[in-house]
């Protein structure tokens, strides 16, 4: 099912979006999280995770971190919740493409039965982008 | 083939609906923001109102913003964290002692710098300090976040030099300068 990751990830992103959106405007003075790599592999990961065992074989790498890098750059911006979508776009391209090689990675050595397995890769995976931790990227 | 395009679809569609709910947003937006400034100056600096935005030419780095009230000033300051810069409102009286500060922007390690947006009794020992907050000594830092601890004691500090007019080298803190 190529391209089904993508369709989920908008949606994730355009949800962190409406919420941030919401958030500003009902408390102004709350603190919001920046766009930085956390955040970026916190909703890449998500996004394969639910994707599963749906994902397609021979997926291209570099078209797949292209749509991922046009749903990080340009959702957000639209939003009003960043001035670099330039950024955004290659760094979401960037741990998005990273994030697909070393999920599909850890899925290729989970036995077909693993019910957990999935998710708690795609937890650990999140887990060591922590350490990428850094000042917002928009 | 199908699912690229339904891929391009959900991205437009979810751009068109931010960009929507932003524009709706804004106008609600931009009136609470400026009561929620409003109240937050006027919470720092208890019976200073109004407070007014005058223009800062000091030469302190850490110092962006001033605030003037009728019995001190809020000060805004940003200066460095961990992960990134941290920014405070801190209410200086006449006499440059803290009475009050708020964090309005901070990015540090979830878990660990993070709790300086909520812990009320590490952002409480710097109320009554005038320029002399150092971690370590008269300030206990949070725990696993000595960084951020410094970073604010920094801009309390800086802060309180404003309207003092101390030079301080600020041994609260060696980080960032």
């Amino acid at each position: 099912m190529r391209g089904f990751v993508h369709v989920i990830l908008a949606v994730l992103i355009g949800a962190v979006c409406l919420i941030c959106l919401a958030v500003r405007t009902l408390w102004p003075g709350a603190v919001l999280p920046g766009w930085d790599v956390p955040m970026l592999a916190a909703l890449s990961l998500l996004a394969l995770a639910l994707e599963g065992r749906r994902r397609p074989k021979g997926r291209s790498w570099f078209l797949s971190a292209l749509g991922a890098g046009a749903s990080f750059g340009l959702i957000p911006w639209c939003a009003g919740l960043t001035g670099a979508p330039w950024a955004l776009f290659l760094a979401g391209g960037a741990v998005f493409g990273g994030a697909d090689f070393l999920y599909a990675s850890v899925l290729r050595r989970l036995p077909e039965h693993a019910r957990l397995g999935p998710a708690a890769g795609a937890f650990l995976l999140f887990l060591a982008g922590m350490a990428l931790a850094g000042p917002p990227l928009g | 083939m199908k699912l690229w395009k339904a891929a391009l679809s959900a991205l437009v569609l979810t751009a068109a609906l931010t960009l929507t709910v932003r524009l709706v947003l804004a106008g609600p937006a931009r009136t609470r923001a400026a009561a929620e400034q409003e109240e937050t100056l006027e919470n720092l600096l208890p019976g200073g109102s109004p407070v007014i935005r005058e223009g800062y030419q000091g030469e302190d780095e850490s110092v962006t913003a001033v605030f003037r009230g009728g019995h001190g000033w809020v000060v805004e300051t940003v200066t460095d964290g961990y992960v990134a810069p941290v920014k405070l409102w801190v209410g200086v009286d006449q006499s440059g002692t803290v009475t009050g500060l708020t964090v309005r922007d901070l990015h540090e390690t979830p878990g660990l710098g993070t709790k300086a947006l909520w812990d009320t009794d590490f952002l409480k020992q710097f109320l009554g300090r005038r320029g002399d907050a150092a971690v370590g000594e008269n300030v206990d830092a949070l725990t696993g976040a000595t960084v951020t601890s410094k970073a604010i004691a920094k801009g309390v500090n800086a802060a309180s030099a404003y309207v003092t007019g101390a030079d301080i080298s600020s041994g609260a803190t060696e980080w960032g300068g």
